[in-house]
């Protein structure tokens, strides 16, 4: 990655807008695997049909009213270090979402944006990797914007936190502007303080939370994330490290 | 000759200070070189079958003449996927043959999917793992004849 081409990451690179997709990811995936593209190529899609916030658990997304969109970055950092495109990406959408004067906004381990205790964003990401290096990186962002009903999901919105319609196109301008100042600092020492943002605004960092693992629930505070994104979590006895996502808030 | 007495024999001369180690016995010879952990090197003789296990599966198979397999080992902590998604096929079967920088499985942590490329071309020998089992670092996942 140089610096050149982080500057204008999005810029002049190829876009592709699709009123329906099944999952921008799967779309900007398979895109790759044709010819090569550029990084910051990037799929978006006003509706996205068949999205992934995991394997098996479909992001529900109203026609026309949310942004999701995926794109591709060739961080070259080692699979070691992949972590770090969790932490720059969940800022992004922070540092979007408080440009946007939204208020409460929280990251809960490891990837998702909460907004007054409720899920507003999600990130998938997906890497290819050939000798423990990640060559390219497929990121795939989820936002809710203008969608007010959920149904049953614990979830909101900026139209439901600011009681105000946005432009969708606006929101991702915004995003990219940010993300590119983010993605400068992968390589270099302020990562750090990247990471300290990230661990400062994690749900439950230094305030007892219960969690549930492995079916049994465990009363503990969050004291740290270690560099490649394991879970430190201090109960009364012990302190215990989580390094698979099947650890769950309570 | 089994994959557990293999990993052991590894872990045994990573305590060492040898380098280049050659053990034969009346039916297996095996070569185990240091600095070069992503390669082992497992020479069978002419028509002994080799019995390769795992947990579940115990499974015997004539092996060739001087066949020189490569493990390739898991390169992080994480949920082994075999599939692209639960209604795919699997990225390789056993009896496959592959090619560098053919995506053989995903590995998940943390909500972070790797695919996962092989780094040989070759044939797929076996397949030590099962679809969404957790796998450590440096666990052997796939038995490869380098083509």
């Amino acid at each position: 990655m140089s610096n050149n081409s982080a500057k204008t990451l999005f810029d002049n690179k190829t876009y592709v807008f699709m009123t329906e997709c099944l999952s921008t990811n799967d779309y900007l995936l398979k895109l790759l695997k044709k010819k090569s593209y550029q990084e910051g190529t990037m799929v978006n899609s006003s509706y996205q049909k068949g999205g992934r916030g995991q394997r098996n658990n479909n992001w529900l997304s109203e026609k026309g009213k949310n942004l999701t969109f995926s794109f591709l970055l060739e961080p070259n950092i080692e699979l070691s270090n992949q972590f770090l495109l969790h932490i720059i990406t969940s800022i992004s959408i922070f540092k979007t979402l408080l440009e946007i004067n939204i208020k409460n906004i929280s990251i809960k381990w490891p990837n998702d944006i909460y907004v007054n205790d409720k899920k507003i964003a999600g990130i998938l990401i997906e890497n290819l990797v050939y000798r423990k290096f990640i060559y390219k990186s497929v990121i795939g962002v989820g936002l809710n914007i203008n969608q007010a009903n959920f149904g049953i999901l614990n979830a909101t919105s900026t139209i439901n936190e600011t009681m105000k319609k946005h432009n969708l196109d606006q929101i991702l301008q915004i995003f990219k502007s940010i993300f590119n100042k983010e993605y400068l600092k992968l390589n270099s020492n302020k990562i750090h303080e990247e990471f300290d943002f990230y661990k400062k605004n994690l749900i439950g960092y230094q305030i007892e939370k219960k969690y549930e693992y492995n079916s049994a629930v465990i009363k503990g505070k969050i004291i740290d994330v270690l560099s490649d994104g394991i879970l430190v979590i201090q109960t009364k006895n012990s302190i215990i490290k989580f390094n698979f996502g099947d650890i769950r808030l309570v | 000759m089994n994959i557990k007495e293999i990993q052991d024999i590894i872990n045994f001369i990573k305590k060492t200070d040898l380098d280049d180690v050659s053990i034969e016995t009346e039916n297996y010879k095996i070569r185990v070189k240091k600095n070069n952990s992503e390669v082992t090197q497992l020479k069978e003789k002419k028509n002994i079958p080799v019995e390769i296990e795992n947990d579940e599966t115990k499974l015997t198979e004539e092996s060739e003449i001087e066949t020189n397999h490569i493990t390739i080992k898991s390169p992080m902590i994480g949920t082994l996927y075999l599939s692209p998604n639960p209604e795919s096929e699997p990225y390789i079967n056993e009896g496959d043959t592959i090619n560098a920088g053919q995506t053989i499985c995903i590995i998940e942590a943390m909500k972070l999917f790797n695919e996962i490329e092989s780094e040989f071309s070759g044939k797929v020998i076996k397949i030590l793992i099962d679809d969404t089992s957790p796998v450590e670092f440096d666990q052997p996942l796939f038995i490869i004849n380098p083509s």
